[in-house]
């Protein structure tokens, strides 16, 4: 009886067992599905097309070496080459967006926040070009630097700010309309993110401030900053992000005619010649793919080391 | 509380107002009909289908294309067809779509759901045959045209005989079918030429003249030129590669086009195809680079090719490097009479036997029809596509579109407006050429015409930092740099 007992319980355990282990494995097999198809493999087979050739003729794709990435750095040293400048462009985009964008973000959110008269108002204006689509944004403001600055500056008397050719078309204009939009845009998403975590600093703390005879920029400064470092390092680090994906608003605002003005970038060089180009191409993509993890990730790995000792996370 | 409400709004109206803004961008999509007259056959604009009768008991046959011709032209081709003994069978749906081009290959890729004939503009589809996505074209390249003697490879003209083979699996088939020949060059205006008593130029010296005459007429109010800056080459290669053509000669181009060696790119080489491209680029460095400020209209750099045709349209500029597409795409833009002339001559271009210079017509990268290899009805798209081969299909095209077709068929009796036929009047007398190679670097797009990026709008932009000397010696550099890995 007690033995019948015993192995009824043993068959429940067994049982129940069973079907956490059924349970577990259908919990994890999408997100573990998901790693395999969209990470493990793309990933994988990036670098093994990095060392690929399609061949033409028969249509299938042959071992080539380390050809590709000689291909890429003759690309890189041949006169004319858009290379150089798209680096330089693509790491300039990083550093406006941590060192402009995101102070002038943090400032404006911080007078939101002090609710400075019409702030509800300066709400929606900075929030507006986040909401709209970056093919109609960058449509209107085209006009806007095309025809309205232009016919302005006519009328004021001011030719001499206009370009000849545009401030697309100007090689010292170009890169800087693209920067002006980034700011435009950008900021917006910025201000909502960091209100929000400023919303969330406890009242104590900033009365405790007052007492202690903060001023408003000392407010920012000692308390607000260190208090909200946590989403700052986050947008901080996404801005990384941006040296290697950063293509579609030269793309929009200055066309073809991106590499002829200095304005192309990293993500640009690859959609243009992958994307247009097809499958000849991609293993060109996927050279350039591997190159920028290489470089990408020790940029980010200390960009994040950094992040954590400047901005420690305070819990309240 | 109202403050929100305003706000909310506020917000409501720029979201619809962005929506709306972002769908009449959109362009594509739904068919705009002129309201042709299609016969007995059916047009259903909304759904894109047209048959004879019924539709049941039929096969459809899908039918992808881009408006930059109208879209009359392929309602009248699919309304005879239809017509006709060969399209009894079916019914046709077609689908407008300008991103054709560009989603094509991802589309082969996918495989599924994909139309029986697509017209794509010039793109690389050797690697969609390379790659099996496309429909072997052979036999209907051999096949007799319905209601005529001659096959429809006997009937073909020029470099499209073999341009639309390619490699798969090392053996060499017809994987596209041939769509229009473009008349490229330098589009006028007549009423202003009319007006002012200005003479088409007949060669380059003559049309540095004019440029300066329209200056010193104008008072600088109007340019002799507008050009699209923010597209790729600023439209300058319909009158640079027609240059380099009448310098260099046919012969030489086909040479440059087999690229065998680094040193056809070598201009410093009389015997070189580049030398021509060299002399063209200082040319255009004289005539239009050096003096930009006078002959070009300012703000062109930040145009793309709608807004500089609108320019034109407007009396910006008496002049504009186009194609005999303009009329299509931006006729509603241009009130003023408007003419195609034949390209000013170079002081050195080749001439005949007879002493009277070679004129050729640089037609651009050919666009072309494809049937996929997944397409549901491929022999209802091969006789449809061998229909639209028949005489009275391919003079319906002219007269619709203005441009002329790659075949031998005659354009003498059609009844064209004046533009269209400026147009047909070049392409009878000058040799019609585009780029065709089947070098493995071609195919491949590791070498272009233009190796290293676009010429004209980098000249324009960057004079004197970039000259036409300096362009050519980069190039040659560049190619002869990289040519070991490529092969």
């Amino acid at each position: 009886m007690e033995q019948s007992g015993q192995i009824k319980r043993r068959y429940r355990r067994r049982k129940k067992s069973v079907n956490e282990i059924v349970f577990m494995i259908t919990l994890m097999a999408i997100p573990v599905l998901h790693f395999c198809v969209f990470w493990l493999f793309i990933n994988f087979d990036s670098i093994l097309l990095s060392f690929q050739r399609f061949d033409m003729q028969s249509g299938n794709w042959v071992w080539t070496g380390f050809s590709n990435y000689r291909e890429l750095y003759n690309a890189y040293i041949m006169p004319n080459s858009v290379l150089p400048r798209a680096i330089l462009n693509s790491l300039s985009v990083f550093l406006w967006n941590d060192f402009i964008i995101l102070p002038i973000s943090l400032f404006c959110a911080y007078m939101l926040y002090k609710k400075l008269p019409l702030h509800n108002a300066y709400k929606v204006i900075f929030f507006l070009p986040s909401i709209i689509s970056v093919t109609v944004l960058t449509l209107s403001y085209s006009y806007m630097l095309n025809n309205f600055l232009p016919d302005l500056f006519s009328k004021l008397g001011l030719e001499s700010l206009i370009p000849f050719d545009g401030y697309f078309a100007d090689p010292d204009t170009a890169w800087w309309t693209v920067l002006i939009y980034g700011l435009w845009s950008g900021i917006g998403g910025n201000i909502v993110l960091i209100s929000g975590a400023m919303a969330r600093i406890p009242t104590e703390v900033l009365e405790a401030g007052k007492l202690d005879g903060l001023s408003l920029l000392g407010e920012l400064w000692y308390v607000v900053i260190p208090l909200i470092g946590a989403t700052l390092a986050t947008l901080l680090l996404m801005g990384t992000s941006v040296i290697f994906s950063y293509f579609l608003q030269p793309k929009l605002l200055l066309g073809d005619a991106a590499d002829t003005v200095g304005g192309y970038t990293i993500a640009l060089y690859i959609v243009n010649n992958v994307r247009d180009n097809g499958t000849p191409q991609m293993a060109m993509g996927a050279t350039i793919g591997v190159l920028c993890a290489l470089v990408g990730t020790p940029i980010v790995l200390v960009t994040r080391k950094i992040l954590d000792k400047a901005f420690p996370v305070y819990e309240y | 509380m109202k403050t929100k409400k305003i706000m909310a709004a506020v917000l409501s109206a720029v979201a619809l107002f962005g929506t709306c803004f972002a769908a009449g961008c959109g362009g594509g999509g739904g068919g705009t009909s002129s309201g042709g007259d299609y016969g007995n056959v059916v047009f259903n604009e909304r759904t894109g289908e047209m048959y004879l009768d019924t539709m049941e008991g039929k096969t459809p046959i899908k039918i992808t294309y881009s408006a930059g011709n109208g879209e009359e032209w392929m309602r009248q081709w699919c309304r005879y067809f239809l017509e006709s003994e060969e399209g009894k069978d079916y019914y046709m749906l077609l689908t407008v779509d300008e991103q054709a081009t560009t989603s094509m290959s991802s589309r082969l890729e996918g495989g599924s759901n994909l139309d029986d004939i697509y017209y794509l503009l010039a793109s690389p589809w050797q690697s969609y045959a390379s790659l099996d996505q496309l429909e072997n074209l052979d036999e209907l390249y051999n096949t007799q045209i319905p209601g005529e003697e001659e096959t429809i490879l006997g009937k073909l003209t020029g470099t499209w005989k073999t341009y639309g083979q390619a490699y798969n699996q090392n053996e060499l088939h017809y994987y596209i079918f041939p769509s229009s020949t473009p008349v490229t060059g330098i589009v006028y205006n007549k009423t202003m030429f009319d007006e002012y008593g200005w003479e088409v130029p007949e060669t380059v010296t003559e049309l540095q003249a004019l440029c300066e005459q329209i200056v010193e007429d104008t008072d600088g109010k109007i340019a002799p030129f507008v050009y699209p800056g923010r597209v790729s080459g600023g439209y300058w290669d319909f009158i640079g590669t027609n240059w380099w053509l009448q310098v260099t000669g046919e012969e030489k181009m086909n040479e440059f086009m087999q690229f065998e060696s680094p040193e056809v790119f070598n201009s410093d080489s009389i015997a070189s195809p580049s030398y021509g491209k060299l002399t063209m680029l200082q040319t255009f460095e004289d005539l239009i680079v050096k003096n930009k400020e006078r002959y070009i209209a300012r703000m062109s750099g930040s145009y793309d090719h709608y807004q500089a045709q609108q320019a034109f349209g407007a009396g910006l500029a008496a002049m504009i490097p186009n194609g005999s597409w303009i009329q299509s795409e931006s006729g509603e833009d241009i009130e003023d009479e408007i003419r195609m002339m034949e390209t000013p001559l170079m002081e050195d271009a080749l001439e005949d036997e007879n002493g009277e210079p070679i004129r050729y017509n640089y037609s651009g990268q050919p666009s072309f029809a494809i049937i996929p290899k997944a397409a549901g009805n491929k022999e209802g798209a091969k006789a449809f596509l061998a229909f639209t081969c028949r005489d009275d299909m391919l003079q319906l095209y002219t007269e619709l579109c203005g441009a002329p077709m790659p075949f031998d068929y005659d354009v003498d009796s059609l009844e064209l407006n004046d533009f269209q036929q400026s147009c047909i009047d070049i392409w009878k007398n000058s040799i019609t050429w585009f780029e065709d190679s089947r070098s493995p670097l071609w195919t491949g797009l590791k070498v272009r015409k233009f190796n290293s990026g676009d010429p004209y709008v980098n000249l324009i932009i960057n004079y004197p930092g970039t000259t036409a000397d300096s362009w050519c010696a980069a190039e040659y550099a560049g190619v002869k740099g990289a040519w070991d890995d490529w092969n």
